[in-house]
């Protein structure tokens, strides 16, 4: 706090100058050495880099076994010190360190394994080890993650899996359509598993911002499942359509588990991306039309139950994604009218009509922003 | 179970877990018997990726497995079936392919292809990579290209057909070898 600030306020007459006084009072008593611990920090960043730079630098010359040790000794040392500390209070102020040092030593995990193939030369399918580290991670991060940082980390540690697996199957020709389709499922599962965590396991922090993370995942899914469709063969026919159905189950207990306004809207948006899912599954391609209807009918619907829950941003969003698909629909359908000037012109006129009636929309309609976030 | 020790559940999990990861690969990386295998480079103008080189197995094999026509157009030919390795850990007398599973017979290694591939197509078997320090990797890229450099690398066969490469080293080219 300056002088020259409360100064300012007293001459100003917003305060009186015993108030400031006091305010003074208050803030000597509560100053905290900043500059020192600045000091401290840069000085350990500093050492923290030395040794880094000096254990790179002789990184060849240093015998596999050693180096392995020193990894696992420094992770054991870190996670014996994080025993000893305990662990933070749900809510509290240290939420974010305590998310930092789970985060910490998972990377220590993670780059443990990485170094064991390369002392050992042994290579491995990547969704191994990650999978690996999700396992032994997971109690770890399921019942003392906080918030968004540690559902984050295990939320990628679960795609990163089933992204890597899929792309093994693939690679490796086995085109197993339905576990395929199930793997694809997993993240709205993580939705249905976090609508029943949310108010009965504590950690409210922790399991709101996976179910977050999830649902994102999940519309983002079925989007690009509806962009994609309009313009691929499809192979996959019974493992996204099993998708579409578990997805329905996982909506289903998500609005059972949690019967609340948000445990329902999150149904409701997991609910409308099955149907879309299903309906671009069973589209011929090249149906331009109906690919952008099932597309509007997916984000109009989110734009729809964000009005209902009240979650303003999210339907400001909606309302754009749907003005700009319905733009790229107008340019997909005026192909041959783009050759002439006259279509440019239509076209280019509908581009401003559809912007200006999604900025009315979506200022006039959205609803009043109560400070309540998506789910 | 009382909460503080859940928690120092959870954190020694991955540490124990990783631990024991460490052990059973150590203890997988002393099985097996070592061969000597001459290689080359598997794309002779880039045999180095990353920290890595690749390279391909020239296994010993009989004349008449390679054919003709491949050979005469300098193609390696493209091979899918597991290795046997006949000889005296670690000199390979001679080497020949396997062609069904009654065909293992006398076998003193067998090197079998990865069931999975990389997108590169190094399977294990018949191509592979090593991983090689930074400050040697453009010596031995040198020397790998080297046509009067015989690039050999030593190899550890598992018994369930796993070869795990060890090293790399150079010796000259018998003058013969090139006909």
């Amino acid at each position: 706090m300056s002088d020259r600030k409360l100064n300012a306020w007293v001459e100003a007459g917003l305060i009186d100058s015993a108030t400031a006084d006091r305010i003074r009072a208050f803030e000597e008593g509560h100053s905290r050495p900043w500059g020192l611990w600045a000091l401290i920090g840069l000085g350990a960043l500093t050492i923290g880099l030395g040794l880094m730079s000096v254990v790179a630098a002789n990184w060849d010359a240093i015998p596999g076994t050693v180096r392995l040790v020193i990894h696992l000794v420094i992770m054991a040392g870190f996670a014996g010190w994080l025993a000893w500390r305990g662990v933070a209070e749900d809510g509290s102020a240290g939420s974010w360190f305590s998310d930092a040092m789970l985060f910490i030593l998972t990377a220590l995990g993670l780059t443990f394994l990485g170094h064991i193939g390369q002392v050992y030369q042994t290579s491995a399918p990547l969704w191994q080890p990650i999978g690996f580290a999700l396992l032994i991670f997971s109690p770890l991060l399921l019942l003392f993650g906080r918030g968004i940082l540690a559902a984050l980390l295990w939320f990628a540690g679960l795609i990163g899996t089933a992204d890597n697996h899929a792309i093994w199957l693939d690679v490796w020709g086995t085109h197993q359509s339905l576990w395929l389709g199930f793997i694809a499922s997993l993240p709205a599962l993580v939705v249905a598993l976090a609508a029943a965590a949310r108010g009965r396991w504590g950690q409210e922090g922790f399991w709101r911002s996976l179910q977050q993370v999830a649902l994102v995942f999940v519309v983002g899914q079925s989007t690009m499942l509806t962009l994609v469709m309009a313009d691929m063969h499809n192979e996959n026919e019974s493992g996204l359509l099993l998708h579409a159905g578990i997805v329905v189950v996982a909506a289903a207990l998500t609005g059972f588990l949690k019967p609340d306004r948000s445990g329902r809207s999150a149904a409701m948006v997991m609910g409308l991306c099955a149907a879309s899912a299903f309906f671009s599954t069973l589209m011929g391609r090249y149906e331009a039309l109906l690919h952008a209807f099932v597309f509007l009918a997916l984000w109009g619907g989110i734009a729809w139950v964000s009005l209902q829950a009240g979650w303003r941003r999210v339907f400001q969003t909606a309302v754009g994604v749907c003005a700009v698909r319905i733009i790229i629909l107008s340019f997909e359908l005026a192909s041959d009218l783009l050759g002439s000037g006259i279509g440019l012109i239509l076209v280019g006129l509908f581009t401003l009509g559809v912007a200006w009636v999604a900025v009315r929309v979506s200022r006039n309609l959205a609803p009043a922003s109560n400070g309540e976030a998506l789910a | 179970m009382s909460r503080k020790a859940i928690w120092i559940g959870t954190l020694a999990l991955p540490v124990l877990a990783l631990a024991t990861a460490w052990a059973n690969t150590h203890h997988m990386a002393q099985q097996g018997t070592e061969w000597v295998v001459p290689v080359s480079g598997y794309d002779p103008r880039d045999p180095l990726r990353g920290h890595y080189i690749r390279y391909q197995y020239d296994w010993p094999l009989p004349k008449a497995a390679v054919k003709e026509g491949e050979e005469a157009m300098g193609f390696q030919p493209f091979e899918t079936d597991p290795v046997c390795i006949l000889g005296a850990s670690p000199a390979i007398a001679s080497a020949r392919l396997i062609k069904g599973s009654a065909d293992e017979a006398g076998c003193v290694s067998i090197v079998r292809p990865n069931d999975w591939n990389e997108s590169d197509g190094e399977d294990g078997a018949h191509s592979d990579r090593l991983y090689v320090p930074q400050a040697k990797a453009a010596d031995m890229e040198a020397k790998l290209r080297d046509e009067k450099q015989q690039a050999i690398v030593r190899i550890r066969v598992r018994p369930d057909g796993v070869a795990t490469p060890l090293s790399m080293s150079f010796r000259p080219r018998p003058a013969a070898a090139k006909e």
